[in-house]
């Protein structure tokens, strides 16, 4: 305690007065350590010796201490220990492990650039992580995915796509096929907060769902947080997916591309100067309606295209400074005759690392982020024209104090302003117009955090914090007040009050502790407990099976509370084998979730301005279990997740007001993900999934209303059935280029979708034939009813 | 007017991958409970009314319902008339009254059945005239929905009459019968449209469904009749369209269409059905 009093006023280069006052509150959480011996630091940049890229979660490690560190985001790492000689290990999977003696008797700067292991190159590679982190981290409920392994997975259609891999990991589900979006233990798909280089994404599927808006080769980390969420992360209730895009090759020249069924990717990499600055440009084109033409004349006027665009650039001012900017731009087009609907999500990120001593790192982002969709038949004499979008602007500076090698502590704050323009919709018919236009509903989203990361002896290791949020809904605009109705009725609207500009109109505060806590019960196991809970302010509206592109996001009114979750986890973690060759965790989670909105039957969603008197809010709570067996070395390598959960509703007026289970429920979840190694130039891979149905209404009863055959649900009840459970096999064959000295290697990949050929249920409804009104039916859809065969070749320069 | 376009999106998916599947399967349902529908329509261009009366049954039997027999069905208005309704002695279920309906007049039903009693109330509203039909060759034909491969493509033109809050429906006769697949269903409001020419997807409503994309055919007759209904009535029918041509990739959850027929006792068993009134403008023309 004393030592790190003296430290804090001894660090001349520090000034901020500010930041004592918020220093010192997370002093009085640290622990008393009484040790007077002088201490120092050594701290540093971890890198790719061919790329110069930064290594995410590289360990260094002091031999004789049995301590180390693991470098941030930035690649950066910092540890305050005794002065005294020491074996540092700095060690990355896939990589080269180099071995330092030094001797620490002032505060030291060590970076290192770590080679890739000789063989590394051909072998499969699960985790980047080092061999035992998931046993020794403090986080819990976590999975990392490196791009090589997505790249090796099964993927429809032969594209990698970093959505598609996380829904192979446990606790993550989704209501089907072609499904825009996942769950992540129970939560909804708008739970998730999913991060661009720190910018948020709001819709992150191409056509529809098949794709997502991720260009694989211009992913550098993927990083999925489930539970024990860090109090520096907020905003959404369920889970944290954090892509971060490479920075750009610093040492030479690099370029990939793919060419495949349905679309084509490249992408540029190049130091600006030599290991200061560095680029990434990468783009895909989809250019599937191509062939449209050739199917026929049904097809002439189909549309059906995407395209996106990532850049990145950074630039190393000074051993302090480095600035990252980053950007995405993508667009789906789809279009049928006269009609056209597309959609896109742009972002800009400028992200800034300053080092203010080798102790305290900061990095502050701020991003723009612009999702808009757009839907219309642009005729002038009879069309309609409808366009909508989401602004957000953003700053976040986030500080990271390495204080000593026992306690980390991370403090910071963030504002988001949301600007929504639910959209002005412009109706023609016969040359005469009418301009529909609802008001933009803004709001402001500020919160701030401190939380410790304390190791307690060599076994216990705590994280504890807190963050604060709180929500302003600003005019201008009007505020609605509905009346009452019976439950799971429509209310309508009584009396409106106008705001002004920036007048608040409705403000939420939430404190939300978050608490992690991990035992290590010896060398090769621990356990690990987290609470935390969360707040979310804005809200997907959308009661379609599955999500649509033009689905409207409302931030928290004065008739919309926040969501709030609570969950608790529990875990066991083990590595077997002489180099932990395999990994295997158990989780069990319970959540508690409040104000989780839901929809009054026939309720109008697009374009009405009495939206919030169609809206019902509930309580929802998830519980499951979570087995994960991953093997890390060998020919064979790949995982097996098992997933058994519930997830349930309770909303006055729906299903007689008792629980029943949400669209997404789906009690057993069995993936398996095998990677095989068959020869130097051979690599095979499979997926299996297997999914318990998702529940759905089915009628009980039929009536005849005007000759018409109508189905009826006489109990009133909401999913009362299931349908049948989904399964599929994936398979792939890549074909690696002969070890030449040629700086040009292509690579083949074959892949079978679905084998199998098994149609999987996506949902099932009921109708009467089409010849026959009188005789009625119950009809299985499924998006995907055959195999798909495809071939992609990669290369790379 | 609202937007039907998930019904676009996933054509165009199913489509364009050439991958997606309907197959009809078998599915066990719970048991059923059998309730009181009542099929009540009054118009202000008939001479006589009818309504139905029957009993819904499980959703997989595939006989006609039963008509719901001995009833009594009273309609009274808001300017003191009372309708008494009849039950046909060959037709069980159907009951008759000789009255037509008047524009601006509010109608309550009372239905009293096996011990229970239910009411229901709509007001019959204004409705603008049908200004014309015409007919294009498959050729001339528009695209989107309405659109015809072969054949012919009905059109016909009216205009809304201007103050939000007017709701329709549309029901089209090839050769004097009533095309009544779900597909056919039509109904729609004013709320972004007040005052406008009906909109084009509106106007080649009347066209039918057929897989084939056929139209009309040359020499048929065909009659759109325009009507007037209320707002819950305008609910009922869009869930109706809703709820019978359901499915896919965003299909909406599947829910109860509403009704308005209220057992007077909260507590008693519940009914299904409709009531409504309507005003309604005629149009008739021969393809050729």
């Amino acid at each position: 305690m004393i030592s790190i009093l003296i430290n804090y006023y001894y660090q001349s280069t520090m000034n901020q007065k500010r930041l004592r006052k918020i220093v010192g509150v997370c002093l009085l959480m640290l622990s008393v350590n009484l040790t007077f011996a002088q201490k120092f630091t050594l701290s540093g940049y971890i890198k790719d010796a061919s790329n110069g890229e930064e290594l995410i979660g590289a360990s260094v490690y002091l031999v004789e201490l049995k301590t180390g560190a693991v470098t941030n985001e930035y690649g950066f790492y910092s540890v305050k220990v005794d002065k005294g000689q020491y074996t540092v290990k700095i060690s990355y999977i896939g990589y080269q492990t180099i071995t330092k003696n030094i001797n620490l008797d002032k505060d030291q700067k060590l970076d290192i650039e770590l080679p890739l292991e000789g063989k590394a190159l051909e072998e499969i590679v699960v985790t980047s992580s080092k061999p035992d982190e998931n046993i020794r981290s403090i986080q819990m409920s976590v999975n990392k995915l490196e791009m090589k392994t997505i790249q090796k997975i099964p993927a429809f259609f032969g594209e990698a796509d970093v959505i598609r891999s996380i829904q192979l990991l446990p606790g993550v589900t989704t209501v089907g096929e072609g499904a825009s979006g996942f769950n992540v233990r129970g939560g909804n798909i708008d739970q998730n907060l999913i991060l661009i280089d720190e910018a948020p994404v709001y819709n992150s599927a191409h056509a529809l769902g098949f794709f997502s808006v991720f260009n694989p080769d211009a992913v550098k980390n993927v990083k999925l947080v489930k539970g024990g969420i860090p109090a520096e992360y907020g905003g959404r209730l369920s889970s944290l997916l954090d892509v971060r895009l490479r920075e750009g090759n610093s040492k030479q020249f690099e370029l990939n591309g793919g060419i495949g069924l349905l679309f084509s990717r490249l992408s540029l990499q190049a130091p600006i100067v030599k290991d200061k600055s560095s680029f990434i440009i990468a783009g895909r084109r989809s250019y599937v309606d191509l062939f449209f033409p050739l199917l026929g004349e049904d097809f002439q006027d189909t549309r059906l295209s995407f395209y996106d665009l990532t850049a990145k650039v950074n630039y190393t001012i000074n051993e302090k400074n480095k600035i990252y900017l980053s950007g995405y731009f993508g667009r789906d087009n789809i279009g049928f005759g006269d009609f056209a609907f597309n959609w896109g999500n742009a972002t800009a990120t400028l992200r800034w690392n300053h080092l203010f001593n080798d102790q305290l790192f900061l990095n502050t982002t701020v991003f723009y982020s612009n999702y808009d969709y757009s839907i219309g038949v642009p005729d002038p004499t009879d069309g309609f024209d409808w366009k909508a979008n989401i602004l957000n602007y953003s700053i976040k500076p986030e500080f990271t104090y390495f204080a000593n090698s026992n306690n980390t502590i991370n403090f910071g704050g963030q504002a988001i302003l949301y600007q929504f323009r639910p959209g002005t919709a412009v109706f023609t018919s016969g040359g005469v117009s009418n301009t529909i236009s609802q008001d933009d509903k803004f709001g402001l989203e500020t919160a701030v955090y401190i939380s410790n990361e304390q190791n307690i002896g060599k076994r216990i290791t705590l994280q504890y914090g807190l963050r604060y949020s709180w929500f302003n809904y600003l005019g201008e605009g009007s505020a609605i007040t509905f009346g009452d109705a019976p439950a799971g009725e429509r209310r309508d609207p009584i009396s409106s009050q106008n705001f002004g500009m920036w007048e608040s109109i409705a403000q939420y505060g939430n404190l939300e502790p978050r608490f992690s806590a991990k035992y290590m019960l010896n060398d090769k196991s621990s356990l690990k407990l987290s609470y935390n809970r969360m707040a979310q302010y804005i809200h997907l509206v959308s009661n379609t099976t599955a999500s649509i592109p033009l689905d409207t996001w409302t931030p928290s009114t004065n008739n919309i509370q926040p969501q709030l979750a609570d969950q608790v986890a529990l875990g066991y973690f083990r590595n077997f084998g002489k180099n932990n060759d395999y990994e295997f965790s158990a989780e069990t989670y319970y959540k508690i979730y409040q104000n989780q909105i839901d929809y009054i039957d026939g309720a109008d969603l697009l374009l009405n301005e009495n939206l919030e008197g169609d809206l019902l809010s509930g309580d929802g709570r998830a519980y499951g279990l979570e087995l994960y067996l991953k093997k890390n070395s060998g020919k064979l390598n790949g995982w097996i997740s098992y997933t058994l959960a519930r997830t349930e509703q309770q909303v006055d007026g729906i299903n007689n007001n008792n629980w029943y289970p949400t669209r997404f429920d789906r009690t057993h979840n069995l993936y398996i993900v095998a990677l095989y190694k068959l020869s130097k130039r051979v690599e095979l891979s499979a997926n299996f999934l297997y999914a318990s149905g998702t529940p759905a209404t089915f009628p009980t009863n039929r009536f005849e209303f005007d000759g018409i055959v109508v189905p009826h649900n006489a109990e009133d009840s909401r999913n009362n059935f299931r349908i049948a459970a989904s399964h599929r096999l994936d398979l792939s064959l890549t074909l690696l280029p002969k070890k030449t000295n040629k700086r040009w290697q292509g690579s083949w990949v074959f892949s079978i979708y679905n084998v199998y050929a098994n149609r999987n249920p996506f949902s099932v409804f009921f109708q009467s034939d089409a010849d026959n009104p009188l005789l009625t039916q119950a009809v299985r859809f499924s998006v995907i009813g055959s195999l798909i065969p495809s071939v992609t070749y990669n290369f790379k320069f | 007017m609202k937007f039907k376009i998930y019904n676009y999106i996933l054509c165009l998916v199913a489509s364009v991958g050439m991958m997606a599947c309907e197959d009809v399967i078998d599915v066990t349902l719970g048991d059923s409970t059998p309730q009181l529908t009542v099929d009540a329509w009054i118009s202000n261009q008939l001479a006589t009314q009818t309504f139905r009366l029957s009993i819904s049954q499980d959703y997989f039997n595939n006989n006609p319902t039963a008509g719901a027999s001995g009833a009594t069905v009273v309609v009274t208005d808001n300017l003191g008339n009372t309708y008494n309704f009849t039950e046909s002695t060959t037709t069980p279920g159907s009951y008759t009254s000789n009255f037509q309906g008047a524009i601006d007049v509010t109608y309550t039903l009372n239905v009293q059945y096996q011990g229970q009693e239910y009411q229901a109330s709509t007001t019959l509203s204004r409705v603008p005239p049908i200004d014309s039909l015409v007919f294009k060759t498959a050729e001339e034909a528009d695209d989107g929905p309405g659109s015809v491969s072969e054949g012919f493509q009905a059109e016909f033109f009216a205009k809304d009459i201007p103050g939000v809050g007017d709701f329709y429906r549309i029901k089209t006769y090839q050769n004097g019968v009533l095309m009544n697949k779900p597909t056919d269903l039509t109904s729609f409001q004013d709320l972004n449209v007040d005052g406008l020419p009906f909109i084009l997807p509106i106007r080649l409503s009347i066209n039918p469904s057929n897989e084939d994309g056929s139209g009309f055919a040359q020499g048929d007759v065909v009659r759109v009749e325009l009507l007037s209904i209320s707002e819950e009535a305008f609910l009922f029918f869009d869930q109706l369209e809703t709820q019978t041509n359901n499915g896919g990739l965003f299909a909406n959850p599947i829910a109860n269409v509403p009704t308005n027929i209220i057992n007077v006792n909260p507590s008693g068993s519940k009914a299904v059905g409709f009531f409504y009134a309507s005003a309604v403008s005629t149009i008739e023309g021969t393809v050729q």
